[in-house]
């Protein structure tokens, strides 16, 4: 009864004209930063956090909320249409969007970004009202030891990224890794493999190499096949998915949706490692994991729904501890500390129509979203027709001012020409960039974690595995190593026996 | 007739040169816009917010555009060494705090800039107070209990800290050595994480900023101490009156400008940051970010800046922590 009159609190605070309209102008600046590569919600919220000031408190939050969600919304666009991630966390998103889009299904591949997204956001979003404060206490059984189990898990998991050789992505994910040892080191505070260079201090950032990566060498690899774009054209059908679609897509986006609310709990990774690690789970549950990265509709529907869904469950350590779990979510709490409310346990009491107008309006502007963007999808494909010689130019202009707008810093822009090339060479070796990226990303938060634990527990390793939560971890990093080599001892043996068969 | 003359032209001489002086005074005076405070942090962060703040009411009292430059980048190191290269006509500030111009100079062997040499003082803005806290569900009560328990379970006295090479971490430092127990620093990277470790007890005891950890006070975190020179809070001691007599540790922002930077302008520019921050709408915003608006004068804030090297100097070299 009181969730009731809370939601219903909520709702009045969240229809009110005024914040309807800071919702929508929100979701629609969200939806515009997401289409556009490079340029995230970050700087946009940073650019239009002291316009805020002069905004009801609520009114604010409600816009920067949307800005951050409808991000995650648009970031899948141009990865399916172009292969270029808009978002970071829409990486995931290039492996299986950008092949559904090659095969002419772009409209079933945004269909289901748009629709899982909003079961996410909704599924998040009553989370958020039943179980915020008990859900706020997972992040606290959380040490060093169970987060450094989780990466190994993640790491070992990211194998599946591959669709070809393992070998080759065990070596791109310890190329990851290598690369994200560059930079000052948490633990010691010196800096690693920085050469001197001061723009380096800070490890290699992640946006220049994701766009580097996927988007850059997309476009080079673009100019060696201009004939094969009249296929992609003439292949556009209708933008609804089929039943067959509809009945492999639903589950992936119930499961993505579960692992998305759950990881977007925890401070650090967030929407990112939540993409990565539904993908993960979705292509190991598969009956036929070969189709992933390939087109199948599973692997866009799971990390989308994952995304949106840690996008909005990221929240609760914010709303109800204080406590931002990651940079857009700490200058949300300096937008409400300019407002005079401090950001804390004491929000729900003290501020219940903010806390409940915030939480309401994100299902209202979830809504808004779908009702944005079902229509939308129509002109996005159209957009594939424009031709390339128009469209790279303008998503390279793009690439640039968005990266360069990360740091106000031109470094990161040769950084991402850099990477772009590194890019195209894997391509050409047909080494894939996923793998990397993961080990990237959870390379030096492992390390973080594994160092830490051991400092404090002055160098006894059996934390790894005294601690519950830390062991089932690495029980199931375990599990999935062995499923993983299963296989490819299967393979090997029909592998032999078909050049067997030829031979004889 | 002749000395005449010479007079004459003396006195004209005398009146051009009085002239062109008090133009070049005037001019120097009148500063140039856009006016720009280069801050080297990302945006959004708690320098951003704060230099929008101020920039957002110099714009009235020095009639200039008044803008907001980030530079972010290696721990602000990027954006200082843009700054000292800024024109020195008023039109360039920077934002500094105490990891910039105290700590960076003695852990670097290369710093791309010398805070004395490239920059002047302009004035300190605010000043936050560090704490010593334990997670509510400890049975540690005081900071006697503390040192007491530290005595007894040596190899469970760590302590986190927002980051390696922070003032909490070396501040950390500071209270090993006055109780008298090895402390083991395990640093996190930043106050966010660090503060849900110690909500979760994942680490015994936490050094931080007094801002970050208050909110949680006492429901989720007992804070034991306060470091600044007076009570922070009406019941929570300060380490001075419990006895820690040299215990103190305060950080702060303040305004610096490029070295060449004449000391007029510096006296205007310093005379318009004062005047804004003492904005009681500025001032309540700034304590609500739980810090103390200081807004001293430039020779003050030089002072500070000495007194701070001197204080900190033998214990981070006493860390033997480097840097690079």
């Amino acid at each position: 009864m009181e969730l009731l009159s809370n939601l219903t609190l909520g709702f009045q605070t969240a229809i009110s004209p005024q914040n309807l309209l800071y919702c929508f102008l929100g979701v629609l600046i969200g939806t515009l930063i997401g289409v556009l590569p490079g340029i995230g919600p970050v700087q946009t919220i940073a650019i239009l956090l002291p316009a805020t000031f002069a905004l009801p408190p609520v009114s604010a939050l409600i816009m920067l909320a949307g800005i951050y969600y409808g991000a995650q919304y648009g970031g899948s666009t141009t990865s399916i249409l172009v292969n270029v991630p808009g978002e970071a966390s829409s990486v995931v998103t290039c492996l299986d969007g950008y092949q559904m889009a090659l095969q002419g299904r772009a409209g079933a591949a945004l269909t289901i970004a748009a629709l899982g997204s909003f079961v996410a956001g909704c599924f998040a979003t009553l989370l958020l009202a039943v179980l915020a404060i008990p859900l706020s206490e997972v992040a606290f059984k959380f040490g060093p030891a169970e987060y450094f189990s989780l990466m190994v898990f993640g790491l070992i998991g990211s194998i599946v990224f591959a669709s070809g050789s393992v070998i080759k992505a065990v070596g791109m994910v310890v190329l990851g890794l290598i690369l994200g040892m560059v930079g000052t080191d948490i633990t010691s505070g010196t800096h690693r493999f920085s050469f001197g260079i001061p723009e380096l201090a800070d490890g290699i950032g992640f946006v220049p190499l994701a766009m580097g990566l996927f988007g850059i060498s997309e476009i080079i690899k673009s100019l060696e096949r201009r004939e094969k774009r009249e296929i992609l054209k003439s292949k556009i059908m209708g933008f609804w998915m089929s039943k067959k679609d509809i009945r492999a897509a639903a589950p992936a986006v119930a499961r993505g949706t579960l692992t998305g609310s759950l990881l977007g709990i925890l401070p650090g990774g967030g929407a990112i490692l939540a993409s990565f690690i539904s993908y993960i789970l979705e292509k190991k549950m598969s009956r036929d994991p070969q189709s992933f990265g390939k087109g199948n509709i599973r692997g866009v529907a799971a990390p989308e729904s994952a995304n949106n869904a840690a996008s909005q469950t990221c929240f609760v350590p914010l709303l109800t501890l204080g406590i931002p779990s990651n940079v857009i979510l700490a200058m949300m709490a300096g937008a409400m500390i300019i407002h005079g409310i401090q950001p804390g346990p004491r929000v729900i009491s003290s501020n219940p129509t903010l806390f409940w107008g915030v939480i309401v309006s994100m299902w209202v502007g979830n809504l808004m979203l779908v009702i944005l963007n079902l229509p939308l999808i129509g002109i996005w494909v159209k957009l594939l027709s424009v031709p390339y010689r128009l469209l790279y130019p303008a998503i390279l202009l793009f690439c640039c001012i968005g990266i360069y707008s990360v740091n106000n810093n031109t470094f990161d822009i040769g950084l991402t020409a850099l990477f772009g090339l590194l890019g195209y060479t894997f391509a050409k070796l047909e080494c894939e960039p996923a793998p990397l990226i993961l080990g990237f990303v959870l390379g030096p938060m492992m390390e973080e974690n594994l160092r830490r634990g051991m400092l404090l527990s002055r160098g006894d390793p059996s934390v790894f595995f005294t601690r519950p939560l830390s062991l089932a971890f690495l029980f199931m990093a375990l599990a999935m190593l062995i499923v993983i080599a299963l296989p490819a001892i299967r393979q090997k043996r029909e592998d032999a026996f078909h050049e067997e068969g030829e031979d004889g | 007739m002749r000395s005449i003359i010479s007079k004459s032209v003396g006195i004209v001489v005398m009146a051009v040169m009085v002239l062109i002086l008090g133009v070049a005074l005037g001019s120097a005076q009148e500063i140039k816009g856009p006016i720009k405070i280069i801050v080297p942090y990302p945006a959004g962060g708690g320098s951003d917010v704060l230099a929008r703040l101020i920039a957002d009411k110099l714009k009235d009292s020095l009639g200039q555009t008044v803008i907001v430059e980030n530079k972010p980048g290696a721990g602000g190191r990027i954006g200082t060494e843009y700054a000292k290269g800024q024109p020195a006509d008023g039109s360039s500030m920077l934002f500094v705090n105490p990891a910039l111009f105290v700590v960076s100079p003695m852990v670097y062997s290369k710093l791309s800039y010398d805070p004395d040499k490239d920059f002047k003082p302009l004035s300190q803005i605010n000043t936050y107070e560090f704490v010593l806290s334990v997670p509510a569900s400890s049975n540690i009560k005081d900071v006697k209990g503390l040192i007491d328990w530290m005595k007894k379970n040596p190899k469970q006295a760590n302590y986190g800290s927002p980051a390696a090479g922070s003032l909490p971490h070396f501040f950390g430092l500071m209270i090993s050595k006055y109780a008298g127990v090895e402390m083991v620093h395990a640093p996190y990277s930043g106050s966010a994480p660090l503060v849900t470790a110690l909500i979760g007890a994942q680490i015994p005891m936490a050094v931080d900023v007094f801002d970050t950890h208050i909110q949680h006070h006492p429901d989720k975190i007992r804070i034991l101490a306060t470091a600044g020179a007076s009570r922070k809070h009406p019941e929570i001691p300060t380490f001075k009156e419990l006895g820690y007599k040299d215990i103190e540790g305060v950080g702060w922002n303040g305004i610096v400008v490029p070295f060449k930077t004449p000391k007029p302008v510096i006296d205007k520019l310093n005379q318009a940051v004062v005047k804004a921050i003492k904005i009681p709408d500025v001032t309540q915003k700034i304590q609500q970010m739980g810090s103390d608006v200081t807004g001293t004068t430039a020779e003050e804030f030089g002072h500070i800046l000495k007194q701070d090297r001197e204080k900190w100097g033998p214990i981070i070299k006493a860390s033997g922590f480097k840097a690079d």
